[in-house]
């Protein structure tokens, strides 16, 4: 179960490490699959609004890191 | 004629197996010169065969996955994964984290492993650091192929990218028998870092069935979109730090 757990958290930290960025860029890509598959968006702004989400969570996050670290 | 998608993710999976594999050489060479070339070259042989074993298994199921969903899957994995990259390689080219140190985590393996005893067990433990550095930053090798090649069959020219960024690794390692210290590391993961969500916005976008104008050219236009948003948020952070220091 440890081993488990270990290689579970090892896997998840190849792609989480902040995971408020995370959960953000999920939740852009939800959203704008939610409104490209109700059709009140068309697929290509889709593509670019998920594009932008991801620049609005990264820019947060290192907003956030950048607060939390002194250099 | 080579596409400009192949092309891409040749060089994706080049650059980011290159990283990973700088990373691993540095493992098994402090197993190596501290505990004897048996452990490490039996963990990292070890791993090697997990790797292949792992690969051979996944890779037909990939096979069976819709096209549209596989794209939509791997480029939000593609993302998540990019935008760890980006995030830590902004941070330190702006001064906010440490630069990686393949020195440093070099001798900082070695002292750990100075540190156990002299007998067989120890041994074991240094094969098994080996193998758990070989098979974790080889899972990275994998998933960059799987995923910048996935999305419309190109995971030939992905795996050829990978298979001559780790055979260069391997090469030099056996050539100089130290940590590859002069590696740009940090210029090196902001690239694929910037590479990696540039394809994974593509295969989102492709997922969910947008025309991209220009076709796989468009890859060329997020790149440079994702670019110029990494450098300005580098020079930003810069000029935050330098205010901060002129402020004392």
């Amino acid at each position: 179960m440890k081993v488990l757990r270990a290689a579970f958290a090892q896997i998840l930290g190849l792609f989480v490490e902040d995971a408020g960025l995370a959960l953000w860029a999920l939740l852009a890509i939800g959203v704008v699959t939610l409104l490209v598959k109700s059709g009140s968006l068309a697929p290509l702004i889709g593509a670019l609004g998920v594009g932008l989400g991801c620049g609005l969570a990264l820019a947060a996050s290192l907003v956030q890191a950048t607060q939390r670290s002194k250099p | 004629m080579v596409s400009v998608a192949a092309t891409s993710a040749l060089g994706a999976a080049f650059l980011g197996s290159f990283v990973e594999a700088v990373e691993a050489l540095t493992i098994v060479l402090a197993v190596g010169l501290s505990r004897g070339w048996r452990p490490a070259l039996t963990g990292a042989t070890l791993a090697l065969a997990a790797l292949a074993i792992l690969t051979a298994a996944l890779g037909p199921l990939l096979g069976l996955v819709p096209i549209a969903l596989l794209q939509y899957s791997v480029g939000a994995l593609l993302i998540l994964f990019g935008l760890r990259w980006l995030r830590k390689a902004i941070l330190r080219a702006a001064g906010r984290v440490a630069l990686h140190d393949e020195s440093c985590a070099f001798a900082e393996e070695r002292e750990a492993l100075a540190r156990q005893g002299a007998e067989r067990r120890a041994d074991v433990l240094a094969g098994l650091v080996a193998f758990k550095g070989v098979l974790l930053e080889g899972v990275e090798v994998v998933f960059i192929v799987m995923a910048v090649g996935a999305g419309r069959g190109l995971v030939g020219y992905a795996g050829l990218g990978a298979t001559a960024a780790c055979a260069l690794v391997a090469a030099l390692g056996l050539v100089i028998r130290r940590p590859l210290a002069s590696v740009p590391e940090n210029s090196l993961k902001f690239i694929v870092g910037v590479m990696l969500t540039a394809f994974g916005i593509f295969w989102i976008g492709e997922g969910l069935g947008a025309a991209w104008p220009g076709q796989d050219w468009a890859i060329v236009a997020i790149v440079l979109a994702v670019g110029c948003f990494a450098l300005s948020a580098v020079a930003i952070l810069r000029g935050a730090v330098r205010a901060t220091a002129g402020a004392r």
